[in-house]
């Protein structure tokens, strides 16, 4: 990447973030909260609901899949968080500032509402706009979340049966020997 | 020390600082280490042997890939390029990678042998004796034909269809069950891996092998390290959260694998001039999935069985490749995935049709490929950044082409890529739609369970920061025993090849003593 490039993507953030300070009105629009089912350890309390609402996008269940909430993705990726270095947990939550900030949507995809109060379909457009956005960061920050999304939502064995996997061999469990 | 604890010892369950002399001081508990351990422990010296992660025996393990990727992989399975355009899969755990690898054996091909002599200065390893001993101890052998899941049957049966060359692969198992739950820790300790061989062997022989301390630096005084210092790290601790380690040595040695080690050094001050972290190599994976009318169950049986290494050698100006299978548990193949909501609920739902194949691209043989770097960040964190140039598009485009028309061979009714879009093909003529397809680190999954590098091996001071014998150049008694040294990727599995070289080097590092 050239400086130049980097610093293009570096002041569209930036300038994003300035607007963001000035747009009272936009970045003042309730989020809407969802309460965790057990204390935080690495999100803030709106990351962990703006988390809810995006994992609930990426895993929306259907036919003998749950959504995402009711197999408790995000409480998931918290306690993971908790567990890694504190610059992973900062820079996740930023991520998720940054996606659920209704003056940096505006800015860059033309979306005026924060990223919890969008109706389902918004919330597609919006992740859509994060996946395959000119911004490096932005990708990185897709990425990161649906990585760590589908990989708490399939590793949950409540998943199994609705992607056809019976599970380990019981008798392979805690030196069970071969079966 | 008087009273010391000996044998197998958990840092983080001490109140008291640790402080201990000895002869060798190892970093890391791998394929380099282990080897490493036991050859100088069975000479009568002194060793200890640091690991940051945890022991675990087979009865600790559940087989559930969300319990064993925060336990057993490094950054709790979520290692990866800056851009995170690559996922890295490599092991944390007493035992290292060979906790968690798939167990494919192979020798050192003579033709990277060959390039090492001719571009590196790296010349007469006489690596066949030490690979002997390796194969015995470690029960390495070809696994049977007739044993290779429905997952490596598309593999060997596409292969044969085209007209490539495709044989079973070798593995250091015994007693194996054909599980398949290779990567989340073997259940009935089949897999050869460290911590029941090598390990055992060097505990057996006196050594101490002390898990859960991150080491943060070597501690050197001019030409001289003097020992390691760290500290004690909890299962669960986002960093190290106990005592503080001091290990005072005549010897010190990093087995902390590809990009751990590099950072490693660099957090003691050595910088090789700058090659430190250069030439880190991933030997970067891209795949293409099938989707059968019958039953695969790619999660059940031994992960890779049968091997390709038609694509090997495409002329002096490409990046070769070679063939293998991937197992797809559910939490790795929906990190395979390229995409979110419906459309990753309907390849989950596909999962038991599913058949997973690999391209492992060879980096670091064309002139001017340096593959990655690894790196410091300001935080500490450790960063790998890896660059895919015009030569990697091709091998990518062309690696995709070669797995889809297997599949289409092997009788896939579909066969789809990880590009964020996939492109789907259902016969021959579709393939070249992946000529129209974007490749590169975002545009598709990229996938790396081979470190290497970063601490290479070679004749030239000015570009070799390791020389011959393992020894870090500038400090009479460091060495450095691992996958780091390989001056090129393999083009190969690279297990085997650092027991061999670890297995080697115990004379070099017992001389220094």
């Amino acid at each position: 990447m050239t400086p130049s490039r980097r610093f293009f993507l570096g002041g569209t953030l930036a300038g994003a973030g300035l607007l963001a300070l000035g747009g009272v009105g936009l970045s003042a629009q309730s989020s809407v909260m969802v309460a965790p089912d057990a204390p935080l350890r690495a999100l803030t309390p709106r990351q962990f609901s703006v988390l809810v609402a995006v994992a609930d996008r990426v895993c929306p269940g259907g036919g003998a899949l749950p959504v995402a909430r009711e197999v408790g993705v995000a409480g998931a990726i918290d306690r993971l968080l908790s567990t890694m270095h504190p610059g992973d947990a900062a820079e996740l939550g930023q991520a998720l500032d940054l996606i659920e900030n209704a003056a940096i949507a505006l800015v860059l995809d033309g979306r005026a509402r924060p990223f919890t109060a969008c109706d389902p379909a918004a919330q597609d457009a919006a992740l859509r706009a994060w996946a395959t956005s000119g911004i490096t960061l932005r990708r990185k920050a897709f990425l990161a979340l649906k990585g760590l999304i589908a990989s708490a939502y399939h590793a949950n064995p409540a998943t199994y049966a609705g992607v056809g996997y019976p599970g380990p061999p019981p008798g392979l469990v805690a030196g069970g020997g071969i079966p | 020390m008087s009273g010391a604890q000996t044998g197998w010892v958990d840092a983080s369950t001490m109140s008291a600082p640790l402080s201990r002399t000895c002869d060798v001081v190892i970093v890391g508990s791998g394929a380099g280490g282990a080897v490493l351990a036991a050859g100088l422990a069975a000479q009568g010296l002194d060793v200890i042997v640091l690991e940051e992660g945890g022991r675990y025996q087979a009865s600790d393990l559940t087989l559930q890939e969300g319990d064993a990727f925060p336990a057993l992989y490094q950054d709790r399975g979520t290692r990866g390029t800056s851009d995170l355009g690559v996922t890295i899969m490599q092991g944390r755990a007493v035992g290292g990678t060979t906790m968690v690898n798939w167990t494919t054996c192979f020798r050192t091909p003579e033709r990277i042998l060959a390039h090492w002599a001719a571009e590196h200065g790296v010349e007469d390893l006489a690596l066949a004796p030490h690979f002997d001993a390796v194969e015995a101890r470690l029960n390495i052998h070809t696994w049977p034909a007739e044993m290779a899941n429905a997952n490596n049957r598309t593999l060997q049966r596409g292969c044969e269809a085209l007209g490539w060359e495709v044989r079973p692969l070798r593995r250091n198992v015994k007693g194996c069950a054909n599980s398949g739950y290779c990567g989340v820790g073997c259940p009935v300790d089949g897999k050869q891996a460290m911590g029941i061989t090598y390990l055992q062997d060097a505990v057996e022989a006196g050594a101490t092998v002390i898990s859960r301390v991150r080491v943060d630096h070597v501690d050197v005084a001019g030409r001289s390290a003097r020992g390691v210092v760290g500290r004690a790290m909890s299962a669960e601790a986002s960093g190290p959260d106990g005592v503080d380690v001091r290990i005072d040595a005549k010897v010190v040695v990093s087995s902390a694998g590809a990009i751990n080690g590099p950072a490693l050094m660099l957090r003691s001050g050595l910088d090789g001039g700058g090659r430190v972290g250069r030439r880190t190599f991933l030997h970067p994976v891209v795949a293409i999935v099938g989707r059968y009318a019958e039953r695969i169950a790619p999660f059940y049986g031994a992960p890779q069985a049968m091997g390709s290494h038609h694509p090997i050698d495409r002329g002096p100006d490409r990046i070769g490749y070679f063939l293998e299978a991937a197992p797809l548990q559910p939490m790795l193949a929906s990190v395979a995935a390229s995409q979110i909501g419906a459309p990753l609920a309907a390849f989950m739902q596909a999962l038991p049709h599913l058949s997973g194949l690999l391209a492992l691209t060879v980096d670091g043989l064309l002139p001017g490929d340096e593959g990655g770097t690894t790196r410091l960040g300001s935080d500490g964190r450790i960063v790998v950044d890896y660059a895919f140039g015009p030569a990697y598009e091709e091998a990518f485009r062309s690696a995709m082409q070669d797995l889809a028309r297997i599949h289409l061979a092997a009788g896939a009714e579909l066969a789809g890529s990880l590009h964020q879009t996939p492109v789907v093909m259902r016969r021959d003529a579709d393939v070249r739609l992946l000529e129209d397809a974007a490749y590169g680190a975002h545009a598709h999954r990229i996938f790396s369970a081979h470190q290497m590098g970063g601490l290479c091996m070679g004749a030239d001071p000015a570009r070799h920061p390791v020389d011959l014998q393992h020894r870090m150049r500038g400090v009479d008694n460091l060495f450095v025993v691992d996958g780091s040294v390989l001056p090129t990727a393999l083009g190969v599995n690279p297990s085997q090849t650092i027991y061999g070289l670890a297995h080697r080097a115990r004379g070099f590092v017992a001389d220094a003593v």
